[in-house]
């Protein structure tokens, strides 16, 4: 790199330095997602609906589900049932349920609705499918066919059976509708709720396939993740299950339909859970490293073939979370740094997440690019994964030692490094550095900050 | 907001303010646009979340390259930009400092065509390779090089002297 390329790149980013996203960025981006999501089911919802037709009017015999043109989706058999659990029988309560539903449930969909109002009828009276006490006061749910309504809005007709978590809401401790979901599509969200304070309350109906619940990632001394179990009970049709205080905040709990194998692992995604709670989670700890810079050497591959390398390496070792069956689910940071090691290896660190901390994984892979590029495949070859512990990201630095006299990995983004060799202080090239085994001290100079010096043990 | 939702704002949360500022440069200083360009490519995003293999981050910046490219396509046909002087915050110091002051660094990427200010923002403010911005923006590498040499010969030309004569060409 040129001191030339450099002016470009510094000016660059001295243009955008005031450049900050709006506080309700977020929220716009959400309000708008959701009203794209919303067309696209909309026309899948009619391609489903044409199929069933075709297919109802070649079987002759059959007659169609229901007659008028509400009758493209059987009714859920659930409509038919009488309502179940401890509180079925408490009128008073049935008659608020409803009530909140009729007055509430309708403004709730339309919040997903594109550009318009009154997006949705309900084709039949809602059905209290279950209804009791939890531990995040009493609770019911409702079931509710419906069909969207084109003519008012910009959306195409469908016809899903809602399911409705009716609850007691922490805002006002009033009875409200908390959260709706559509039942029986794939893109939709399982019929699981989190709710009341922490949404550390969990209901799963039997019919969202639930087993089991693990509240958090416990990560070992060794770096290798695991979970605990436990069984979901269902009485009446539905499970109710209280999570650990705080299990909320550390945003790892997950529901399976998979009950773990012999090595604690699922095979498929957990199951998505609607949470409907006014708390938000706490921000992973996360470095904010967009680039770091360095004369490293490195990894061969591009930055998404050194993502799959690092997740087959730790998976291979155990290190990823157990219940995450794919990439998608690792759960870590933005950087990565590569270097070349002394005897032809290559290594990989980078930072991943779990029971609510940071944690620092350096990978020595060949130095080969054909055995990188099969480890990235999620070929078995020989690799060693250092755990570098339990990391503080407040602290802006990394550093971890890296096994057989290869050296120390250290990064400080936009810092000057340099470091102790035999009483002298090196300057090291840029932001991250391969350092030597016998380095014993770094100093860290942030741009307009006095210098610290950190031992290397 | 169901769990997949959460994962999403807090991704848009945490990484917005970061990709704003690759969007504010493919948008030559255009604040608002740059929010519309990005929050038009992260509604898209909400859509396939859960489809999206590996991180989403490299994935955001690729379709906001993408995105920008597409934008402009489409805006040549209709509207100017907003006027730079409209966008642009009060002069700062420039050359002095070691850097080119934004007002002039900004008004020469604004007069680049819209492509070839992509493959200077993504070489030199994304720090992507040649095969990486050539991957981004579906062309070959020889175009990202042309484009690459022709934007710093542009930009030379629409700069002051006494700091045009440091941009050149990376290797």
């Amino acid at each position: 790199m040129t001191s030339e390329n450099d002016l470009l790149e510094r000016s660059l980013r001295h243009a955008v330095t005031d450049v900050d996203a709006p506080a309700d960025f977020a929220d716009r981006v959400l309000v708008g997602g959701r009203r794209r999501r919303f067309r696209r089911r909309a026309g899948m919802a009619t391609a489903a609906a044409a199929v069933t037709v075709l297919v109802g009017g070649l079987a002759a015999s059959t007659p169609a589900w229901l007659a008028g043109p509400d009758s493209t989706t059987p009714a859920d058999s659930r409509m038919s049932e009488p309502t179940r659990g401890d509180l079925a029988k408490d009128a008073a309560f049935l008659d608020k349920v409803l009530d909140r539903w009729r007055t509430e449930s309708l403004t709730r969909l339309d919040r997903v609705a594109y550009e318009g109002k009154d997006c949705w009828a309900f084709t039949t009276p809602a059905h209290v499918h279950w209804a009791g006490n939890t531990p995040a006061g009493p609770a019911a749910l409702v079931l509710q066919p419906a069909r969207t309504t084109p003519g008012t809005c910009r959306i195409e007709p469908g016809t899903p059976t809602l399911l409705g978590l009716v609850g007691t809401d922490g805002k006002d401790n009033a009875t409200h509708v908390l959260d709706v979901v559509t039942t029986g599509e794939d893109y939709t969200s399982s019929e699981v709720f989190a709710f009341g304070p922490k949404a550390a309350t969990l209901i799963a109906t039997e019919a969202s396939g639930a087993k089991v619940v693990s509240p958090r990632i416990e990560v070992g001394s060794d770096g290798r993740k695991a979970r605990r179990v436990q069984p979901l009970e269902f009485h009446d049709g539905v499970a109710v299950h209280q999570m650990a205080a705080g299990t909320y905040v550390e945003r790892e709990f997950v529901v399976s339909a998979e009950v773990p194998d012999a090595q604690g692992r699922t095979k498929k995604h957990p199951l998505w859970i609607s949470k409907s709670t006014h708390d938000h989670y706490t921000p992973q700890p996360q470095l904010d490293w967009p680039k770091l810079r360095g004369d490293l050497g490195g990894s061969a591959l591009d930055a998404p073939a050194r993502r799959m390398l690092v997740w087959n390496a730790l998976r291979q070792s155990g290190m990823t979370d157990p219940f995450g069956p794919t990439i998608e689910d690792e759960n870590g940071a933005n950087w990565m740094i590569s270097a070349g090691l002394p005897d032809g290896r290559t290594v990989i660190m980078t930072e991943r997440f779990g029971g609510s901390s940071a944690h620092l994984y350096a990978i020595l892979v060949p130095g080969s690019k054909e055995a990188q590029e099969k480890l990235a495949r999620g070929e078995r070859v020989p690799h060693t994964v250092v755990y570098g512990g339990k990391h503080d990201p407040r602290s802006g630095y990394v550093a971890v030692r890296l096994p057989d006299g290869q050296g120390w990995v250290v990064a400080s983004y936009g810092a000057t490094l340099r470091y102790n060799l035999g009483g002298l202080w090196v300057t090291a090239q840029g932001d991250a550095a391969l350092l030597p085994a016998a380095a014993t001290h770094l100093e860290i100079t942030k741009p307009g900050a006095v210098a610290v010096v950190v031992p290397l043990t | 907001m169901t769990s997949a939702e959460e994962s999403f704002a807090d991704f848009v949360r945490a990484r917005s303010p970061v990709l704003l500022k690759t969007s504010y440069l493919l948008c030559a200083g255009d604040r608002a646009a740059a929010e519309d360009l990005l929050q038009d490519v992260l509604e898209r995003m909400f859509c396939r979340w859960r489809r999206i293999a590996g991180p989403p981050e490299p994935y955001a910046r690729k379709a906001l390259a993408n995105a920008a490219a597409n934008r402009w396509r489409s805006r040549s046909r209709r509207v100017a930009e907003a006027p730079l002087d409209d966008v642009l915050g009060p002069s700062e110091p420039g050359h002095e400092d070691g850097i080119i002051a934004r007002a002039e660094l900004v008004r020469a990427l604004a007069a680049l065509p819209p492509r070839m200010r992509t493959v200077i923002v993504l070489r030199f403010f994304e720090d992507f390779t040649e095969e990486q911005t050539a991957q981004a923006l579906g062309c070959g590498k020889g175009t990202v090089k042309s484009q690459t040499s022709r934007g710093l010969a542009r930009l030379r030309d629409l700069i002051s002297p006494d700091a045009s004569d440091l941009l050149e060409e990376r290797r």
